[in-house]
């Protein structure tokens, strides 16, 4: 008996995702009664935009553990946690999480904080724009008044801090590859990015700067968040920091 | 901020656009080709800000648009996403197109998007609620859109409908026009084994108000017969070409796009296809003017 017509789209769509891709039933063609070859196009096209989707978001994932392994991670992945919508700008944010978890990239510990960067970079991408405040605007604060001061931050800014190297294993990746230079062991590494412009900055920052940003963000005052900053971290330094973020145009606006 | 009113001006003509690829961006600014208009996918400038709108933006204040969606799921048996709508709405609201399409297909079930255009039996009921989608569709974007013919490997036994009844019963009960993909009909009757020039010859000609050109990749079944796939990662063959030309001939005169979506080859090569259109398009012109 044919399926009821309301149970097509279920078994049609439960097939294109499954392991094992049986030919729902109700369809035929006029030369394969039973059309394996032609259904396997559509679960073909499904899988391949989305592995091609996840190998265009995160290139130095791919990169790190080679593009076969990677189309096979990233085939896992869409079958554990398929998009949600058609807006697929979203689809891969929860790969990093997957990769923390994902038993046969244990030996690659630095891979998920990789992939944190990865997708910080393209949440920065597709942020909203905002003009960052000019040197000379920033020159207009009270200098009196600079401890109270308290600063909106671009919407495009994100941060992330890692056990790892993350942001040297990145630039080795997007360069020539060459970890060798590397000292995994020699701590981890903060970063900054965001996209002031057009183009998407990604900067290594001090030890403490990111709580710092993040505090600066949660509205309170440049002399809280560095007191902040200095019980972590007795050697944080306000003004290295601080010219760091105006140069990268964080800043979008203050008041005090 | 940019004008829009002028954007309101220009409507799509009849003539061959390209599908606008980020690849492309920096050579048609600096270049400004003589081409008719582009068409973009809605669902690639959903984001907040960002490059894709900063060139998406200049390049719409010196040429017409189109915007075609991908994930409305139209044919989908279950309700339309209406998040997904409004974001579609946002875009067109954004960009002021000139035409905005979507596809008699489905790509969502349940809570997930395969990102893929599937398809659908062709029966009073599939017709009814896919009747009920456009009219959201139209009603939330306040204007007409144009449905797409697709491409399919497949056919469902619970179809009692022809597809081109199909869409001419859409068209009567929502008042939508139609993009008619005349590779998707060479592939699909290649698939179907059905005389493309007969499916032609049976369309509404008198609704599409766009058309669609593409390349396709080329499979084999089981039982050993020719599959054809939309890949859309290629030039046209010619037979596609010269369906073009009967569709031309028959007096339709619409905005004309080569789809090049995968593999995407130099602009200067894209650029030779839209050229390649135009003539068509330009060669019937001067037929009717001589004819007057």
């Amino acid at each position: 008996m044919s399926p009821l017509p309301s149970d097509m789209e279920e078994s049609f769509a439960r097939s294109l995702l499954d392991q094992e891709g049986v030919v729902p039933d109700g369809l035929t063609s006029y030369s394969e009664p039973v059309p394996q070859t032609r259904f396997n196009i559509y679960r073909n096209n499904v899988h391949v935009s989305l592995i091609d989707m996840m190998a265009a978001k995160f290139p130095v994932v791919l990169k790190l553990v080679g593009e076969e392994f990677f189309r096979g991670l990233a085939r896992v992945y869409i079958r554990a946690e398929p998009p949600k919508s058609a807006l697929t700008l979203e689809y891969g944010a929860g790969f990093p999480g997957f990769l923390e978890d994902f038993e046969h990239v244990q030996d690659v510990p630095y891979l998920a904080d990789v992939a944190r960067l990865e997708w910080l970079r393209l949440e920065a991408y597709n942020a909203a724009d905002r003009e960052p405040l000019s040197p000379e605007e920033l020159a207009l604060i009270d200098h009196d008044r600079l401890g109270e001061t308290r600063f909106q931050l671009h919407p495009s800014l994100r941060t992330l801090r890692s056990d790892y190297p993350v942001m040297s294993i990145w630039e080795a990746n997007m360069q020539d590859g060459d970890l060798s230079e590397i000292d995994m062991a020699g701590g981890g590494e903060e970063v900054l990015i965001v996209r002031p412009g057009l183009d998407v900055e990604i900067l290594k920052m001090p030890s403490a700067s990111c709580d710092f940003v993040r505090d600066l963000g949660s509205g309170i005052s440049l002399h809280e968040a560095n007191a902040r900053a200095l019980d972590a971290n007795e050697g944080f330094d306000l003004q290295l920091v601080l010219s760091g973020l105006i140069r990268c145009g964080v800043f979008t606006g203050f008041s005090n | 901020m940019t004008d829009i009113s002028s954007w309101l001006e220009k409507p799509i003509p009849a003539r061959a656009g390209v599908g606008l690829k980020p690849e492309h961006f920096a050579a048609i600014l600096e270049t400004l080709p003589d081409i008719g208009w582009f068409e973009v996918h809605a669902e690639n400038y959903m984001g907040a800000g960002g490059p894709p709108h900063h060139y998406l933006s200049r390049i719409r204040e010196h040429y017409p648009l189109s915007v075609h969606g991908v994930g409305l799921s139209i044919g989908g048996e279950g309700r339309l996403d209406t998040d997904h709508l409004a974001r579609v709405k946002k875009v067109v609201d954004r960009y002021q197109p000139g035409l905005f399409s979507e596809h008699l297909a489905w790509s969502s079930h349940d809570d997930v998007f395969y990102n893929d255009l599937l398809p659908l039996p062709y029966n009073e009921e599939t017709l009814a609620t896919v009747v009920a989608h456009i009219d959201q569709v139209q009603d939330a974007i306040g204007r007409q859109m144009l449905l797409e013919n697709p491409a399919t490997y497949v056919v469902y036994k619970s179809s009692d409908m022809e597809e081109v009844d199909f869409l001419r019963e859409v068209v009567a009960r929502t008042g939508c026009g139609l993009l008619l993909d005349v590779n998707n009909v060479f592939v699909a009757g290649t698939n179907h084994d059905y005389s493309p020039q007969a499916y032609l010859d049976a369309f509404p000609m008198e609704h599409v108000g766009e058309i669609h050109l593409a390349g396709h990749a080329e499979s084999v079944d089981d039982a050993g017969k020719a599959v054809l796939i939309d890949a859309h990662d290629r030039a046209l063959v010619d037979q596609v070409w010269a369906l073009f030309e009967r569709v031309v001939s028959k007096g339709v005169r619409v905005p004309t796009l080569i789809e090049w979506d995968n593999d995407v080859p130099e602009w200067e090569r894209l650029f030779e296809e839209a050229k390649k259109a135009d003539k068509i398009l330009e060669a019937a012109h001067r037929d009717v003017a001589i004819a007057v």
